[in-house]
C-alpha cells in the first residue's frame, strides 16, 4: 500500500488517539487553570485599561469589527478582563472534565488569542503551542461512543490529530535545527550558561553545571532529541523517545520553573501514544511483577481485615 | 462525487498546503521564504503565528535587570543616588516558589529590556545581514530598532510607574529615571573565576504615569 493510501486509510477508518486526546485536553485545561489562578490577582496590572499593555488589539486576528468589539467588551472597563478570564476558566474546566470539548476548545482559543494580543510580552513557547493546539482541538472528539460519529466526523477528527502531530514535529525540528546553528549548543556549554541566569535556574544547582560531563550531556541530549524526534516517533524507539521527552520536560519544570510549558509538552508527548499502545501498556503494567506483588499484599491485608471484623462480630 | 468526498479532498488539500507554508514560515531566511513573504505573513504570520527559537540559536546568558530611580524633576538626582531593582526580587521569589506568577510578571519587563537593547527576534536576520557587510540592512536595522525601542521604552515607563504608584513613600515624585543593567557571566573556561561583567545603560528620565495600576507587591 502506498504512503498516501495508508494515510487515507488512517484518516478514514476510525477515530484515533481518543485516550491521547483526553490526556491532552486535561493537560492544556490544567495549564490554563494554573495561569488563571496565579495571574488573576495581577489581571488589572497586566491586561487592564490602566495596565502595562501597549493596548494590543484583537483586530489583528479577528478583523476590525469583531476585534474592536472584543477590545471594548474586555478592555473598555476595569471589569472586562475578569469576564474574559472567567470565560477562559469555564473553557479550561470543560476541557478537563470532558464536557462539550469542541466548544470549550474554541472558547479557550478565542480568549487565549485576545489575551496574547493584548500583552504578547508575557507569553512563552508553551502558550504558543497551546494556542495552536486549541485551534486544532476544535476538530477533535473525545467521546466517539456518545457522539453520533459518522464517516465525515471521523475524518475531521483524524485531520485534527494529524495537525497536532505535524505541528509538534515542526516545533521540535525547528527548535533542534536552530540549536544546532548556535555556538553555545554546539560547544556544549549552553546549559552551563543557562544555569547562571537567575530567571531560569536554581542557585543550589549551579555547581552541578560546572561539571563538564553534566553540562555537555545536558546540552547535547535535548538537541539530539529534538532533531531526531520526527523520525523517532515513527520508529520502534517511539515510546523510548516519548519517555525521554517526558523526563526532559519534567527537568525543565523543576530546574527552569516553566510549569505550564512542561505540562502542555508532556500532554503532547502522551498524545502521541496510540490507543492500542495504551492498552498494551496497561496490560504490561497489570502483568508486571511489581503490580502483582502490590496486588497480592493488598488482597492479603484485605483478607486479614475481613477475618478480624468477623471475629469481633 | 459526494459532498463527503469533496470535503475530504478539500481538508486534505488544506492540510498539505497549510503545513508546507508553516514549514516555510519557521525556516531560516531563504530565497523561497523571501519571495513568498507577503503570503506567509498574511496566513501563518497572522492566524498561526509561531516561533520555536526556544533558547536558540543561543540561550539567554545574561541577567537583564530593570533599575528605576524616582526623581522630583527631570534632571535632578536623589541624594542617596539609590536605584530600585525591579527584576531580582521577582527571580528570587520565583526560585523559591515555582507555582506562582513571578515568572510572568518578570517576563513583561525582561522582554521589554531585551527588545530595547537588541530589538525583537524578527530583526535577527537583518542584523546578521548587516554584520555580514550589507549596508542597506544596517540602515534598515537601525531604523527598525529605533521604532522598537520607542515602543518598549513606553512599556518600561509603565512598569516603572506601576512600581512608583505601589509605594506610598514615592508619591511625591513626578519623574522616574530608567536604567538597564546587564550582568554577563564568565565563559566556561573562566567558570571558577567569579567575575561578572556589569554594564549599565541609561534609558532616560520620564514622567511617572500616575494612572497605571500598581502591582500590589512592593508596598
Amino acid at each position: 500500500m502506498t504512503l498516501f493510501a495508508e494515510f487515507n486509510k488512517w484518516l478514514s477508518e476510525k477515530p484515533n488517539r481518543i485516550i491521547g486526546t483526553r490526556i491532552l485536553q486535561i493537560c492544556i485545561g490544567m495549564a490554563i487553570c494554573f495561569r488563571i489562578a496565579t495571574e488573576l490577582p495581577f489581571a488589572q496590572y497586566l491586561w487592564g485599561p490602566h495596565g502595562i499593555s501597549l493596548n494590543g488589539s484583537a483586530s489583528q486576528f479577528f478583523g476590525p469589527f469583531l476585534g474592536r468589539f472584543f477590545d471594548s467588551l474586555f478592555f473598555g472597563s476595569p471589569y472586562g478582563i475578569y469576564l474574559l478570564l472567567f470565560m477562559l476558566f469555564l473553557g479550561a474546566i470543560s476541557l478537563v472534565i470532558n464536557i462539550k470539548t469542541r466548544i470549550a476548545a474554541l472558547v479557550c482559543f478565542i480568549a487565549f488569542v485576545i489575551l496574547e494580543l493584548r500583552l504578547p510580552a508575557i507569553g512563552d513557547g508553551g502558550d504558543n503551542i497551546s494556542r495552536l493546539t486549541l485551534m486544532y482541538m476544535v476538530l477533535l472528539t473525545s467521546n466517539p461512543s456518545k457522539e453520533n460519529i459518522n464517516k465525515l466526523k471521523v475524518w475531521i477528527h483524524n485531520i485534527g490529530i494529524a495537525c497536532i502531530i505535524t505541528q509538534l514535529m515542526i516545533l521540535y525540528e525547528t527548535s533542534g535545527f536552530m540549536k544546532i546553528t548556535g555556538e553555545k549548543w554546539q560547544n556544549g556549554t549552553a546549559m552551563y550558561l543557562i544555569s547562571n541566569v537567575e530567571w531560569f535556574s536554581i542557585p543550589g544547582m549551579r555547581e552541578l553545571f560546572t561539571n563538564p560531563i553534566i553540562t555537555t550531556v545536558s546540552s547535547y541530549v535535548p538537541m539530539i532529541f529534538m532533531i531526531m524526534f520526527p523520525v523517532a516517533i515513527f520508529s520502534r524507539f517511539k515510546l523510548v523517545w516519548i519517555g525521554i521527552g517526558i523526563c526532559l520536560h519534567m527537568g525543565i519544570a523543576l530546574f527552569m520553573g516553566l510549569i505550564t510549558f512542561s505540562t502542555v509538552m508532556i500532554g503532547l508527548e502522551l498524545f502521541l501514544i496510540t490507543d492500542a499502545e495504551y492498552k498494551q501498556l496497561k496490560i504490561t503494567v497489570v502483568n508486571s511483577l511489581i503490580y502483582k506483588n502490590i496486588n497480592l499484599q493488598y488482597q492479603n491485608k484485605r483478607a486479614l481485615i475481613k477475618n478480624y471484623i468477623k471475629k469481633e462480630i | 462525487m459526494t459532498i463527503v468526498k469533496i470535503v475530504k479532498g478539500l481538508t486534505l488539500a488544506w492540510f498539505v498546503v497549510h503545513f508546507l507554508l508553516t514549514v516555510l514560515y519557521v525556516s531560516p531566511l531563504n530565497p523561497l521564504k523571501l519571495g513568498l513573504y507577503p503570503l506567509l505573513e498574511a496566513t501563518i504570520g497572522t492566524y498561526f503565528i509561531q516561533n520555536w527559537n526556544l533558547f536558540a540559536p543561543n540561550p539567554v546568558q545574561d541577567d537583564m535587570i530593570l533599575l528605576v530611580q524616582p526623581r522630583n524633576m527631570e534632571d535632578s538626582v536623589l541624594m542617596t543616588n539609590e536605584w530600585y531593582n525591579l527584576s531580582s526580587p521577582f527571580w528570587a521569589h520565583f526560585q523559591k516558589n515555582r507555582f506562582s506568577a513571578y515568572d510572568r510578571l518578570a517576563r513583561s519587563q525582561s522582554s521589554a529590556i531585551r527588545n530595547t537593547l537588541t530589538g525583537d527576534i524578527n530583526l535577527i536576520p537583518i542584523y546578521d545581514a548587516c554584520q555580514n557587510g550589507d549596508s542597506t540592512s544596517c540602515q534598515v536595522y537601525d531604523s527598525l530598532l529605533a521604532e522598537r525601542r520607542e515602543i518598549e521604552v513606553d512599556r518600561l515607563v509603565k512598569i516603572a510607574s506601576a512600581f512608583c504608584n505601589d509605594i506610598e513613600a514615592l508619591d511625591e515624585y513626578s519623574y522616574v529615571a530608567i536604567r538597564i543593567r546587564v550582568k554577563s557571566f564568565p565563559a566556561w573556561s573562566e567558570r571558577y573565576e567569579d567575575e561578572v561583567a556589569i554594564n549599565d545603560y541609561d534609558i532616560g528620565t520620564y514622567p511617572i504615569d500616575k494612572s497605571i495600576v500598581p502591582m500590589g507587591l512592593f508596598d
